[in-house]
């Protein structure tokens, strides 16, 4: 096999590589889905908590999305560094 | 004429001018690292080698961004010696933000109120403008412009020369780089005033691509890693310093626990050593983890704006929109989660509810 039809596979498997690694956002949208669902119960129920309840929501939704970021971060060095 | 129907006529005209070819913008350059500028004198050495290749786009911005914040501080400063009772207008502005942060801060680490306030209220300031840099018209957009084969082939050169190759080698690499991306297109300047008219390539033909990209001269701060990783040690590094600060050498019994009587009566309580192991492997992915999640989402969404820009400027209505809320998002996220540990920090790992 010549050096460019390996730098090619090598390539495409670097932009396979970084497809895989966004599957990792699945467990965000899970998470997400979860903290938010329970952010609304709660408000549900005590609606006068809702200044509290929100702020700390905002919160919980920006931690479970870092964990998309992470594998957002990998994918893009895959992408464009390595 | 009612207002809103030239919005709407000026959005159709935007929204047609995308599918004329050559008038489309043009995609920047899209790299992790940030965008060497000018380079410096020595390469790579410059001072012992801290300093990186040259200076940077990223850098600019941070100069900016730090030009920024000292200017709205010391204007608001200068404004508290002539201040009426009743605050007026921006002042009145960042009054009720400082406040509202104060009390917060108040409410979450009680006596330490007064020594947490500089980094909440300084980590969200710095953060949001250094976010907020990218939205600005203009910033991310002009730059120097850059033909795609004669970059590839200066970034390659560049990197043989790290490399120590010799004068031959590199020119030899230069010329293959620069063959292997100017397969289709002519690689030289345009032409005709709006710089729409391609000069015909070697085969004859009308080129395929764009051949040219820009270099920003200026950079969102946060989408170097650089940036991002100093803040989180500077995070990091205070927390600990403030939980020595209050518990004094004990504070690291939280990391490393090793309680001879409770051993002797349970020798399963060896495990308390690892939960300790554990604890300090956590903290030192915080740094990891702010400075991750702080270039993530700047990074994205430079990104985003720029593929979608390039593609249909017309979404970049939407996404300019997002990438706002984003960047006071992240930087609100970073500060309170600075000041959580903080507290977390001084209270005491033993103290029970």
């Amino acid at each position: 096999m010549d050096l460019e039809a390996a730098q090619a596979i090598a390539q495409g498997l670097k932009f396979l590589g970084a497809g895989l690694a966004m599957t990792g956002a699945i467990g965000a949208g899970a998470g997400v889905g979860i903290v938010v669902g329970g952010a609304v119960q709660g408000i549900a129920r005590n609606p006068d908590a809702a200044g509290t309840i929100t702020g700390n929501m905002i919160l919980g939704v920006a931690l479970a999305e870092a964990v998309a970021i992470y594998a957002l971060v990998v994918a893009l060095i895959l992408i464009f560094v390595a | 004429m009612k207002k809103r129907y030239i919005v709407y006529g000026a959005l159709i005209v935007l929204l047609l001018l995308n599918f004329i070819p050559t008038l489309t913008p043009v995609l920047p350059v899209i790299q992790l690292p940030g965008e060497v500028l000018w380079e410096w004198a020595g390469g790579s050495e410059f001072l012992g080698g801290l300093f990186g290749r040259g200076f940077t786009n990223t850098f600019l911005a941070t100069l900016i961004t730090f030009s920024l914040v000292m200017i709205i501080t010391f204007s608001l400063k200068a404004k508290t010696r002539t201040a009426d009772e009743v605050p007026t207008g921006g002042y009145n502005f960042f009054e009720m933000i400082i406040e509202f942060a104060y009390g917060y801060v108040e409410n979450s680490a009680g006596k330490w109120a007064k020594a947490f306030f500089p980094f909440f209220m300084t980590f969200i300031l710095w953060i949001v403008v250094a976010n907020w840099m990218e939205l600005i018209p203009g910033v991310d957009a002009i730059g120097k412009w850059e033909n795609i084969p004669h970059h590839k082939a200066h970034l390659a050169a560049i990197d043989a020369k790290e490399q120590g190759l010799s004068e031959e080698e590199i020119h030899h690499i230069e010329e293959e780089v620069e063959h292997e991306y100017d397969a289709a297109n002519v690689g030289d300047l345009r032409q005709g005033i709006f710089l729409t008219k391609a000069p015909l390539n070697d085969a004859g033909e009308k080129p395929e691509d764009a051949d040219w990209t820009i270099v920003p001269y200026v950079r969102a701060a946060a989408t170097d890693l650089n940036f991002t990783l100093a803040v989180a040690l500077i995070s990091v590094v205070m927390t600990q310093y403030y939980g020595m600060k209050a518990q004094g050498m004990k504070y690291w019994k939280k990391f490393f626990i090793w309680d001879g009587d409770k051993i002797k009566q349970n020798p399963l309580a060896i495990m308390d050593s690892g939960v300790g192991l554990l604890e300090f492997i956590s903290e030192i992915f915080k740094i990891v983890s702010f400075a991750f999640r702080l270039l993530g989402n700047i990074f994205a969404g430079q990104v985003l704006l720029f593929v979608i820009g390039s593609l249909l400027p017309i979404a970049n209505l939407l996404f300019w929109h997002l990438e706002f809320f984003v960047g006071v998002l992240q930087a609100v996220v970073f500060a309170l989660l600075t000041l959580t540990f903080m507290s977390m920090a001084t209270q005491g790992h033993g103290e029970e509810h």
